[in-house]
């Protein structure tokens, strides 16, 4: 399912340092040193987006250069999965997402980490 | 070390294009594109070869002094590519000879040169020459950085059935222990004592195969698996004793003694750490078993095998039960060949079946396994493997997906094999090859 062109131009004004690539048919984009919302350490890291289902179940997924450090406890249940070439963690964490943009899920993603 | 695979449809099609006649050129030139990628410590590399570009007939320039002479429009296609892709170049042409070719005087003086200008236009790739005989290839390549060409040390072709081209010489000769299986084929066992095979998982399933490629006598061996063994797994891990189980000993450990007490000259890479912290040994391989429990699991291994052209063999073992009936025991082995359908592509991974594994946050649990039936799908993946690799059947020409049901012993093709797509798997494009390429929005 290809991203429509508008959604895709959102992303790039708020990073403009976006990248994205494709692996096993699922779109990705690469966001170094994002800033993680206040409270959290390290304040930035680099994040991998997927914006739709991602090919370990889940119907989006953020994926942390590392684990991070917040007030709320969360389900790291990914840790070390190999993507393009790197190994990435990510908290268990579903959003009711249709119809959402990329923007809005890379939002509610973060939100868990408030 | 220098490796170059080439997947089976692009050697064919450079192969098709090269032996055509020309109206007027004694030979015929084409450029094979490449992603290539490094190992951390920087003394391996992988050269990937994505495509294939012929000369077209007119690019040809009419010189009766050399074989084949090309214009300046067929060298601007090529730098043209090398710098909108990021791929490396390779001119390739063919020597109509068996055995190991050599780049003539005037392949030594014309050709790198030529490459070495497409370097300059696109200095962070690898470029170079590639040389074809009838049965062996020859590979220059000019890396990133360096300023003389070395010569790539295995050249192989990934397809129905895998080719060696080129490889270091095999110092593993023992005729005696192969001379029950010279059925095989008159290189088979330079073949078996060449390639390197990767097994993920040692347990029920890997223990039986690592156990089989001793005795057939593999001597290039990377065991991966970072669990130890429990009394649990007594009932099925071949090799482990009581003892064992007592210690918590590694299960690549275990293999690792069963291979050597078989087969003392065998060179076992132990990995005791998941394959994603060091994934070069894994990317060094040329077949990999996955033995590994999961869906996603055995798709992250799909995504890395695929990356870097490599064949790989699943297996797998489940039980059910409903109500009153008996317990079904069943099982897979498939064959994923790059190019070729994927675990998605026939059917065997889908998106429900990653959701609900999801929904159980990934963990498979204590599955229950038996010792006959990973046996069992163990020696049948065993033998895709072989015939893969040796070709002694001269029949495994597609996919392979073999269905078992333990409870009757039959192993068949899955029925879903006939209902295929034909055409390139839309999931692993080669321009997905090597290193990942990040673009910018």
């Amino acid at each position: 399912m290809a991203i429509p062109e508008d959604q895709i131009a959102e992303l790039k004004d708020a990073f403009p340092g976006i990248l994205g690539a494709e692996e096993a048919g699922i779109p990705y984009f690469l966001i170094p040193q994002l800033g993680m919302p206040n409270g959290v350490t390290p304040a930035a890291v680099d994040v991998l987006l997927c914006p739709m289902a991602d090919r370990h179940g889940y119907p989006s997924r953020l994926f942390f250069a590392q684990q991070v450090q917040s007030k709320k406890s969360l389900n790291w249940n990914t840790n070390g999965v190999r993507i393009l070439e790197r190994n990435w963690f990510a908290y268990s964490w579903k959003i009711n997402q249709p119809g959402l943009r990329p923007m809005q899920i890379l939002a509610l993603h973060l939100k868990a980490l408030q | 070390m220098t490796t170059c695979r080439i997947p089976r449809s692009i050697a064919q099609e450079m192969r098709d294009d090269l032996t055509r006649p020309h109206a007027f050129a004694a030979e015929r030139i084409g450029f094979a594109f490449t992603r290539s990628s490094r190992s951390v410590d920087g003394r391996s590399t992988w050269i990937l070869v994505t495509g294939y570009d012929p000369v077209l007939d007119d690019e040809y320039i009419d010189d009766p002094t050399v074989g084949a002479r090309i214009n300046s429009s067929a060298i601007r296609r090529v730098m043209q590519r090398v710098i909108t892709t990021g791929e490396g170049a390779f001119h390739v042409h063919i020597h109509e000879h068996e055995g190991e070719p050599g780049l003539s005087y005037v392949d030594r003086e014309e050709l790198r040169p030529l490459m070495q200008s497409i370097r300059n236009a696109s200095p962070t790739s690898d470029h170079g020459i590639l040389l074809l005989s009838q049965d062996s290839a020859r590979m220059e390549v000019l890396s990133p950085g360096t300023t003389s060409f070395k010569c790539a040390s295995h050249i192989s072709v990934i397809g129905y059935p895998m080719g060696l081209l080129c490889h270091e010489e095999s110092r593993h000769h023992d005729e005696e222990r192969f001379s029950r299986q010279s059925f095989l084929g008159e290189d088979s066992e330079e073949r078996i004592s060449t390639y390197r095979i990767g097994i993920v998982g040692l347990g029920g399933g890997g223990s039986h195969i690592a156990q089989q490629l001793a005795h057939i006598g593999f001597v290039h061996l990377a065991l991966f698996d970072s669990d130890c063994v429990e009394a649990s797994n007594l009932n099925r891990l071949v090799g482990a004793t009581a003892a064992d189980a007592r210690k918590g000993t590694a299960k690549a450990d275990i293999a690792a003694r069963v291979i050597k007490g078989i087969n003392p000259k065998a060179k076992i890479d132990v990995v005791k750490k998941r394959w994603q912290d060091d994934p070069d040994r894994l990317k060094a391989c040329d077949l990999i078993f996955g033995c590994v429990d999961g869906f996603a699991e055995r798709r992250d291994l799909e995504v890395v095998a695929r990356r870097y052209l490599i064949p790989y063999v699943d297996i797998g073992l489940d039980v059910h039960q409903s109500g009153d009936e008996p317990p079904r025991m069943a099982g897979q082995i498939i064959l994923s060949m790059p190019g070729g359908p994927c675990l998605t592509c026939i059917g065997f991974l889908t998106e429900t079946k990653l959701i609900r594994e999801a929904e159980r946050y990934g963990v498979a649990g204590p599955r229950p396994q038996v010792v006959w039936a990973n046996g069992i799908l163990a020696s049948t993946a065993v033998g895709v493997g072989i015939d893969l690799l040796t070709d002694w059947t001269r029949s495994l020409r597609g996919p392979v997906y073999l269905s078992y049901d333990s409870n009757t012993g039959e192993i068949q093709p899955h029925k879903r094999l006939a209902y295929l797509s034909s055409g390139p798997c839309p999931h692993f494009p080669f321009s997905q090859l090597g290193d990942p390429v990040f673009k910018p929005l």
